[in-house]
């Protein structure tokens, strides 16, 4: 019963999208004219910033128009944050190790921040915020799109023995020449490849 | 069961849809069917959602030489998903509004792939298999672990170099895990809202739940850029990584952490 009722409202959006079609000319023209959704979509430069104050990704560079209007962003955000000095102090030297570093807390211009380095196998693998400046709207702000710059790296290129490889790959030649194939090939000889 | 003793390890590569479809399954029941009822799916979905055939049902209906009335219930299933989710990426993802191979602007290819290929794993868990991962293309659907205590090792491509990887995770099913990117057909993926190619990301990969979503959310971040990867944090259950031009990986804050070197 549940199924019928979805079916009908599903039958009318797929009529709405192809309502004005009577001849196979007229369709082709529905279908060219049918950006009529997204044209009444907002951009995607207006979708609403999330309100997490850890969940948000790197955004250097990218303020979207609602918070340039709340929050003016500060034009240099590394001197916010010291990404780059408080984990270079906190790794040790010495691989294979593994804790949790605190770095010194800085004080910025928005007030002190201090962040932790999670180090494992002497690796860095997660950095924590342990303080920052909470005191108002405006900081807090801030920091939700300063501090998630840390979420990032430098591409590197690496070999590893996998299982199976994520990418791009639509075209029989480009499948030829990925790992995925090799790998395939690997497993059909019988080799067990990531072990 | 995983590892019961009548199980068998099956691995098998199908061409289908313009790609490979690499099998792998650990724990298949001995004797099941289940390997060649997949296969038969994939090419009955080529056959009817192609954008490169004459005579596939999506090329008909973008056609108009068939109507809604005509479609079969899987076509349409796959349509109003695509609806679905034009809504969710705020048109980010749109199978209606893009130029097409077969000359319309209909192409849910985008969504149909990673749909296809979860369908693919249904018939596979119905005839008892726990354990196994389906790469389409580089889309990937995960079941299990290969091996008792084991992830199954999956690496994202390197987008400049063709045999080295950007990134290697550890995946536990179920989960799906997709990559849009442009290194091999060139700067194919077109912003729906602005009409122009993308250019500044290299690729962009989506981890969650369901491929077929997973894939439509690759495609919708990697046009999206930056901005995706803060529209991903709403979207319950899903996570996703950037690579620029310029050699920067960033991903948003659910994604699985790279693991150390």
């Amino acid at each position: 019963m549940g199924a019928l009722v979805i079916s009908c409202a599903s039958t009318g959006a797929l009529s709405y999208l192809f309502a004005s079609s009577n001849g196979a000319d007229s369709q082709s023209t529905a279908l060219a004219g049918l950006p009529a959704p997204v044209a009444t979509s907002p951009a995607v430069t207006t979708i609403p910033i999330a309100t997490s104050a850890t969940a948000l990704p790197a955004t250097t560079g990218a303020a979207t128009t609602a918070s340039a209007a709340t929050v003016p962003a500060p034009a240099t955000q590394a001197t916010t944050v010291p990404a780059t000095t408080v984990p270079a102090t906190a790794v040790p030297a010495t691989t294979g190790q593994t804790g949790a570093f605190d770095g010194a807390v800085v004080n910025t211009r928005y007030g002190p921040v201090q962040v932790q380095a999670q180090i494992t196998n002497g690796a860095l693998t997660e950095v924590a915020v342990v303080q920052y400046p909470d005191d108002d709207r405006k900081s807090l702000r801030i920091n939700e799109r300063a501090l998630p710059t840390l979420r990032e790296e430098a591409l590197t290129a690496q070999s590893a023995n996998v299982d199976t490889v994520s990418g791009a790959t639509y075209t029989s030649n480009g499948y030829t020449q990925s790992l995925q194939s090799a790998l395939d090939a690997a497993r059909a000889a019988g080799i067990a490849v990531a072990a | 069961m995983n590892g019961a003793v009548s199980d068998v390890a099956v691995h098998h590569v199908e061409h289908v849809m313009g790609m490979a479809v690499s099998i792998d399954v650990r724990d298949l029941p001995a004797g099941s069917d289940a390997l060649g009822d997949v296969v038969a799916w994939l090419h009955l979905v080529d056959a009817t959602f192609s954008t490169y055939r004459a005579d596939s049902e999506v090329t008909k209906l973008g056609r108009g030489e068939i109507t809604i009335d005509d479609l079969s219930p899987d076509v349409e299933e796959v349509l109003l998903r695509c609806i679905d989710l034009s809504e969710r990426t705020n048109g980010a993802f749109d199978a209606f509004a893009v130029p097409s191979p077969n000359g319309t602007t209909l192409d849910p290819s985008g969504y149909v792939k990673g749909w296809s290929i979860e369908r693919a794993a249904r018939i596979l868990e119905a005839a008892g298999a726990t354990s196994f991962c389906i790469n389409a293309g580089g889309d990937i659907a995960i079941r299990g672990v290969p091996s008792p205590g084991r992830p199954w090792r999956t690496g994202v491509r390197h987008p400049d170099l063709v045999d080295k990887l950007a990134m290697t995770l550890d995946l536990e099913g179920p989960v799906a895990i997709a990559t849009s990117a442009t290194y091999e057909r060139g700067a194919h993926i077109v912003d729906p809202i602005s009409g122009a190619a993308v250019t500044d990301i290299a690729s962009a990969t989506v981890i969650g739940r369901d491929l077929g979503i997973a894939d439509a959310y690759a495609t919708a971040v990697f046009v999206m850029g930056e901005d995706g990867l803060e529209w991903i944090e709403a979207q319950d259950g899903y996570s996703a990584m950037l690579i620029t031009h310029d050699g920067i990986v960033r991903w948003s804050s659910r994604f699985p952490h790279p693991l150390p070197r």
